[in-house]
């Protein structure tokens, strides 16, 4: 996400194919957030909330819609318009934000 | 007189009703907007958040703009009754009289919901309200935001919205035993928040993370959640940046920056 950042917000050259790349990862990744979240794997140093076990559908929503978000972006970014690709990055971003609001809780301030 | 200029200053008053996070505590997921019920765990045990639809008796319906004013500058209810400062009065008691007027207009023109608040769930002898009386006495000076002549137009807006209405004071500010903002030190980020969340600090002391952002990692964080290095902003702030900081004007967002630089 931090190179499609500094990408959309011009401070890297823009390149599609990086772009696409990144957002083929972010993709695949988004594939695998259901089969990290075991059941009670709250151990250790997990920020991970109780609440996406007890909601785990909207979890398991959640995570879809990061899937589906981020494929449109991996299309997008071949496209090389600036203003549709940032469109998607921002409903990307939205994504993650909406999980990190519901079901993250942050033990270290500064991390 | 066109109908236009009537919907202005309730125009006005949605921006004032973003700005002011109100969605944020009275609003709930699954629940019928602006009726309240959301659940604020403290050590002093656990507050709930009123209705505020225009619902004349189990919402805010039947005040006028001098009640609504007491209320959100004076921290008492119409019947004179102390509000408990997890409804930050504190805080928007700085707003202006203008400001607070559109806001109620905005805040009547809402569906009314009729839904009875579920009274606070206090320990003692929090749970004695007229002790709100000594509370306000020691951690609360009724008075109006003060322009800073020294300092720029956007710095002394950005200083309003961030000490008033934004009520960003209220959670990165430590709070002394009584559950008092400790003015000396303003943002200095609070290790025992709500909920049992530590808030970062907002000031560019050493150790503060935002002490490291540029201008442009500040404003893009709060418009969009995502921090430098590519993390994204959650917990109670990501509903601060749905409902407030992603709505407001580039200015404004400006001017938050300019302040917190500042500190």
């Amino acid at each position: 996400m931090k190179v499609i950042k500094n990408m959309v917000q011009g401070k890297v050259d823009f390149d599609a194919q990086t772009l696409a790349d990144y957002a083929e990862s972010i993709h695949l990744a988004s594939t695998h957030i259901k089969k990290v979240f075991p059941a009670g794997s709250l151990d250790g140093k997990s920020e991970a909330l109780p609440a996406i076990w007890e909601n785990w559908e909207s979890f398991s929503k959640a995570t879809d819609q990061l899937t589906a978000e981020s494929s449109k972006l991996k299309e997008v970014a071949g496209s090389a318009d600036r203003r549709a690709i940032m469109k998607q990055f921002k409903k990307v971003g939205q994504t993650c934000r909406n999980c990190h609001t519901d079901f993250r809780k942050k033990k270290d301030k500064n991390k | 007189m066109s109908a236009n200029a009537d919907d202005e200053p309730a125009s006005r008053g949605e921006y004032l009703f973003n700005l002011g996070g109100c969605a944020s505590c009275h609003t709930v997921k699954h629940g019928k907007p602006l009726t309240g019920g959301l659940a604020m765990h403290t050590k002093f045990g656990t507050f709930y958040t009123p209705n505020i639809t225009p619902d004349s008796t189990t919402g805010i319906g039947s005040w006028d703009n001098e009640d609504f004013i007491q209320a959100m500058t004076d921290g008492k209810s119409p019947n004179d009754q102390h509000y408990y400062p997890s409804f930050p009065y504190t805080s928007y008691s700085k707003m202006t009289r203008q400001d607070l007027i559109e806001l109620k207009c905005y805040l009547d023109i809402q569906p009314a919901f009729s839904q009875t608040n579920k009274p606070h769930d206090l320990k003692f002898p929090f749970s004695l309200r007229p002790l709100l009386t000594i509370w306000k006495l020691l951690n609360f000076t009724r008075s109006t935001h003060q322009l800073n002549t020294d300092k720029s137009e956007k710095w002394n807006r950005g200083a309003y919205i961030v000490n008033g209405p934004g009520h960003c004071v209220e959670c990165h500010t430590p709070r002394n035993w009584m559950g008092g903002l400790n003015s000396d030190r303003l943002l200095a980020g609070n290790p025992d928040g709500l909920e049992g969340e530590s808030v970062p600090g907002l000031t560019k002391a050493k150790g503060n993370r935002i002490s490291l952002w540029t201008y442009e990692d500040i404003q893009f964080s709060l418009q969009f959640g995502m921090v430098p290095d590519g993390d994204f902003l959650g917990g109670s702030m990501g509903h601060v940046i749905e409902n407030t900081t992603s709505k407001l004007y580039e200015y404004d967002l400006q001017a938050i920056t300019v302040y917190l630089n500042d500190l």
